[in-house]
């Protein structure tokens, strides 16, 4: 009685395109210690990515004790201070194949209980083998864990379809079309790239979409950042042709000019921007960048040279 | 209280200085910054102090509560600062008593998979 009503739990199969037949061999394992599977999931994405692990590092920035485990803010915040760029992917079935078919590992997370009763563990998802039905997985202290497809789906759901893939600088995941997500990942993991790695990735972006005004914005920044001026200024003004009310811009853009002796020209950028329009959170640095720009005008009568090329 | 503002003022001067505006210049706007209409940095410098302090009570040492709250996104921060003992922590604990029988039970049926050797 009581296992016939728990077989009509199994519910529902979930329906998703079916993944190639893959093996990525070359993914590295590392086996995980007590509770530490978020760590050494972690250390198998870095690893296969050309990154450099440090596995008593990751625990180090991952591991919770008092919770027995790792929360999925601290093992992304943790892939950004390993220097690579977490990309979350969509939550819903395709995501893993999409994936897999590109050649990238998914890091997962899985609830293996109930959702009454959760039991949280990471894995690395590596392959699919369509024949036995069945996900591979580097998965605590095994290698090549094999998991019913279904079962697998059902522990992934369980856990909201919650993954990331941590990839070679440069590269882009393979389910995520949508430009937000990436430019968000990027924004919040800049700080721990070198200069390159953030400027090319950029760039990435802006070949792929060139008319987005967050990555025109973010791209623009990451020239200046990376002392190419004369690129950065030129992006700002295409953003603003597209958009002359971005004050973000305006103020960036009027900011590298002043830091190229271009006082009037920064002037001219912030001309007219009435302080009821600035938000809340821009008041601060807008003023600041007019204080700067009065200061360098009552001192310079007119501009330098090459101002004129801005 | 004291003390604890101070450290959360301290904290305000090391943000700023420490290029926050992901650029080198203090006015300027730095591309996270921009996508979340992030708060001042004040309100940043609190939500950092606030879960390093859930950090430490939960067992990380102070140098590294530090060094990861500092790699938290605003949204993270926010999060952790709300949920730090809710939120899912993957480690997959053992199982003990009455949850094993019932687990062992829903293991058999298909519907759990913890254990790899069923």
């Amino acid at each position: 009685m009581l296992l016939a009503v728990l077989a009509s739990c199994t519910g529902r199969e979930i329906a998703f395109p079916e993944p190639p037949a893959t093996q990525l061999a070359a993914v590295p394992f590392y086996p995980q210690d007590a509770y530490q599977c978020g760590p050494a999931a972690l250390a198998t994405v870095l690893g296969w990515s050309g990154s450099d692990v440090d596995l008593d590092a990751l625990v180090s920035s991952a591991y919770l004790p008092g919770r027995q485990g790792s929360l999925q803010p601290e093992i992304i915040a943790a892939a950004r201070r390993a220097g690579r760029i977490p990309y979350p992917i969509p939550a819903a079935p395709a995501s893993i194949g999409a994936e897999l078919a590109a050649g990238h590992p998914v890091l997962v997370l899985q609830n293996l209980g109930l959702r009454s009763s959760p039991r949280w563990h990471y894995a690395v998802v590596v392959g699919y083998d369509p024949v036995a039905g069945t996900f591979i997985l580097r998965s605590g202290t095994e290698r090549a864990r094999r998991e019913d497809v279904q079962r697998f789906m059902a522990s992934w759901q369980r856990a909201d379809y919650w993954g990331l893939v941590v990839l070679p600088p440069g590269d882009l995941p393979a389910s995520q079309q949508a430009a937000e997500p990436l430019v968000r990942a990027l924004a919040d993991t800049e700080a721990f790239l070198p200069v390159q790695d953030a400027l090319n990735t950029w760039e990435r972006f802006l070949t792929q979409w060139p008319d987005e005004p967050d990555v025109l914005f973010g791209s623009a920044n990451a020239r200046r950042h990376s002392d190419n001026p004369a690129s950065a200024a030129a992006l700002f003004r295409r953003l603003l042709a597209r958009d002359a009310d971005h004050l973000a811009a305006r103020n960036n853009l009027a900011d590298l000019l002043l830091s190229q002796g271009c006082g009037q020209g920064a002037q001219r950028v912030m001309a007219d921007i009435e302080a009821a329009a600035v938000p809340a959170h821009l008041k601060h640095v807008i003023a600041d960048t007019q204080s700067a720009i009065s200061r360098h005008t009552q001192q310079h009568d007119s501009d330098a040279g090459q101002c004129s090329d801005w | 209280m004291k003390a604890m503002r101070f450290g959360v003022w301290l904290k305000v001067l090391v943000l700023v200085f420490s290029g926050w505006a992901s650029a080198a210049q203090a006015a300027v706007i730095g591309t996270a910054e921009h996508l979340q209409a992030t708060p001042t940095p004040a309100e940043v410098a609190q939500l950092r102090e606030s879960v390093e302090q859930q950090l430490v009570r939960l067992g990380v040492t102070n140098e590294d509560a530090l060094a990861r709250v500092a790699a938290l996104s605003r949204d993270e921060l926010q999060l952790l600062a709300e949920k730090i003992d809710e939120l899912p922590a993957g480690g997959i604990a053992a199982t003990l008593g009455v949850v094993f029988i019932v687990l062992l039970i829903l293991e058999l049926v298909g519907i759990t998979d913890i254990f790899t050797a069923i």
